[in-house]
């Protein structure tokens, strides 16, 4: 049985000359299922709320008591990118373990598509979507920092500091890792989830299945936090008693 | 030296998954001490283990996504 998987991800079909990458497509159902998840909570809204109103402001409290424990008071502003970014995350990497998704689950080449590989496949396990939350993370603190501190500010906080430009290659290794630690941990559990349904195809996938449930949320979480993390060292008030609680 | 790709892409994850994995193993192995004596915390140190354990992990997928690009390039 050979195992075959490829790491970019296949092209189902090319809109106006751009390739639109399976990954992209479960990017977009990702959005879909939480635009239509948040509309249907928001209709009829009642101040006591029930069913799914009341689970999704139970999330979105969960969002926000993190987002003030990490970043005290101030913590509410950075809720729409974190809470964003881990309701994205989490999305998008448990709906990458559902039935249609990825190479484990189409056994023939597939002739409708254009790369001839599976027309789904978990949106996360692809570089270029995790890069590019971890760009927009880094254009976001980058323009937070010059919000606090100014561009002067920004500039010396990147080029002063013993070492000099020591802050500067952090500020750049910061988006890296997020992107990468993300795309790996998905793509690895895709790749396993691949050899495990060639080794036993038997009830033994679900079992990594569930693993992988796991994996999604804490890598989300992960995403978020650091997030969360960086906005907050880069709106730190230098000796107007900014204070940051590590941690939980 | 093109035949000694797959040797590559076999050392880098194995190589790459010793510090991670003595990593995991002292985080965890500290909880389950905190745990052990203070049997209450656990709920408060689920959390920022799990944490933890996500960050050291990361470096083992680092080196996991370079075997992934050499296991690429054999042949």
């Amino acid at each position: 049985m050979s195992v075959e998987f490829h790491l970019p991800p296949g092209v189902v079909f090319y809109l106006a000359g751009i390739p639109v990458t399976s990954t992209i497509i479960a990017a977009w159902l990702a959005s879909a299922v939480l635009i239509a998840l948040s509309l249907a909570a928001t209709r009829r809204m009642a101040l006591i709320p029930g069913g799914l109103q009341n689970f999704i402001e139970f999330v979105v409290e969960g969002l926000l008591t993190l987002c003030e424990q990490v970043a005290g008071p101030r913590g509410r502003a950075f809720l729409p990118l974190v809470g964003t970014l881990f309701l994205f995350i989490v999305t998008a990497n448990w709906m990458g373990i559902l039935p249609f998704y990825a190479e484990s689950n189409w056994a023939h080449p597939v002739p409708w598509t254009a790369s001839h590989g599976p027309p789904l496949r978990s949106a996360n396990s692809d570089l270029n979507v995790t890069a590019a939350m971890a760009v927009i993370v880094f254009l976001w603190v980058q323009v937070t920092r010059i919000r606090t501190a100014g561009l002067l500010g920004w500039l010396k906080h990147l080029t002063w500091g013993p070492p000099p430009l020591l802050e500067l290659i952090a500020e750049i290794a910061r988006p890296v890792s997020l992107a990468l630690r993300l795309f790996g941990n998905i793509l690895a559990g895709e790749v396993l989830l691949l050899v495990m349904s060639g080794l036993v195809p038997v009830a033994v996938p679900a079992l990594f299945m569930g693993f992988e449930l796991f994996v999604g949320v804490v890598q989300a979480l992960i995403f978020a936090i650091l997030t969360l993390a960086f906005l907050v060292l880069a709106s730190a008030h230098h000796g107007a008693g900014a204070h940051h609680e590590a941690g939980h | 030296m093109p035949e000694l790709t797959p040797l590559a892409a076999g050392l880098a994850i194995g190589l790459g998954a010793l510090g991670p994995g003595i990593g995991v193993g002292m985080g965890v192995s500290k909880a389950m001490e905190a745990i052990g004596r203070n049997p209450e915390a656990s709920g408060t140190l689920f959390l920022p283990m799990i944490i933890g354990l996500a960050f050291a992990e990361a470096i083992a997928i680092y080196a996991l996504i370079i075997a992934f690009l050499l296991f690429g390039r054999i042949g």
